[in-house]
């Protein structure tokens, strides 16, 4: 395992597109991984960024995000870590009901089990002041995807009918 | 960046097709955008011009459609981008709203959605549609 990559950007909106853009390009340079695995990746990264900035801003505070991208043979890995004060990723508030006006806001609710459809691995941890999350993709032929995020627009949706 | 354009069709339809990444930095002008057509009888939401979409592009993308059709519009998606088409199949998206390949099918998915419901209302069955 080599630390490919370490980057520290402000936790600001508009860094999240380098930040996707940089980590999967590096992981395009490797053989073993399909196409359809680095658009995974390439989003899950860019949820992950996204919460990280959202959890600064809520915190109130403007040190740098960080990312650090691992690789060997099998697997590459990319840490993010915020200091945007912690969360329980298990508690995560449910959706609001398709009647409150802030459904419209769902989609943070669906940056999570997006991340942990696309990887391989996701980890959070939690440190004294944010999260560290740690995403792990395989190399190899892509998956099915899993069916959790079908589930959960299916819930959110359920009165279009 | 994101660009939005907006264009209506001789037949009526208001079609959005943004243009550039969709993520947080960008969404919230998509948001706004898909805000001002809700009021469309018939939205289509090009896509095919949007090489990146993430949660927040995607929550936006519902917010619009359930507001169009709470409006009494009626709404369709097309997308040329095997990534997206992906994601939109992934997440279950396309289960909810009518995901199509090119504009073209999406209007004439559309007009058949609007031929079967004046079908149904309309005990004279009368249709005038020429198509």
């Amino acid at each position: 395992m080599i630390v490919a990559l370490e980057l520290e950007v402000p936790p600001r909106a508009e860094y999240i597109a380098i930040v996707r853009l940089v980590v999967s390009s590096l992981a395009s340079g490797r053989r073993n991984l399909a196409d359809e695995r680095l658009d995974d990746l390439k989003l899950a990264v860019s949820e992950a960024c996204t919460n990280a900035v959202e959890a600064h801003t809520r915190a109130g505070t403007t040190d740098p995000v960080k990312i650090r991208v691992l690789e060997a043979d099998e697997r590459i890995e990319v840490e993010i870590t915020d200091r945007g004060g912690g969360f329980d990723p298990d508690r995560l508030p449910l959706h609001p009901p398709v009647t409150d006006p802030s459904r419209l806001d769902f989609e943070r609710g669906l940056g999570i089990p997006l991340i942990r459809t696309l990887v391989d691995l996701a980890r959070f941890e939690r440190l004294e002041d944010g999260t560290r999350l740690r995403m792990v993709v395989f190399g190899g032929p892509a998956g099915d995807g899993g069916d959790e995020t079908t589930e959960i627009l299916r819930a959110v949706l359920a009165d279009e009918d | 960046m994101l660009t939005i354009h907006q264009d209506q069709t001789p037949e009526g339809y208001t079609v959005c097709r943004p243009v550039g990444e969709l993520d947080a930095f960008t969404v919230s002008q998509f948001r706004q955008a898909l805000a001002e057509m809700a009021s469309s009888k018939r939205l289509l939401i090009d896509m095919s011009g949007v090489p990146f979409v993430d949660s927040a592009g995607l929550g936006a993308l519902i917010g619009g459609i359930r507001r169009a059709r709470e409006l009494g519009g009626d709404v369709a998606v097309s997308c040329n981008r095997p990534t997206l088409v992906r994601l939109l199949r992934t997440t279950g998206f396309d289960r909810i709203v009518t995901v199509t390949e090119t504009i073209e099918e999406a209007i004439a998915t559309l007009d058949q959605r609007a031929d079967e419901a004046e079908e149904a209302s309309s005990e004279h069955g009368s249709s005038e549609h020429g198509s």
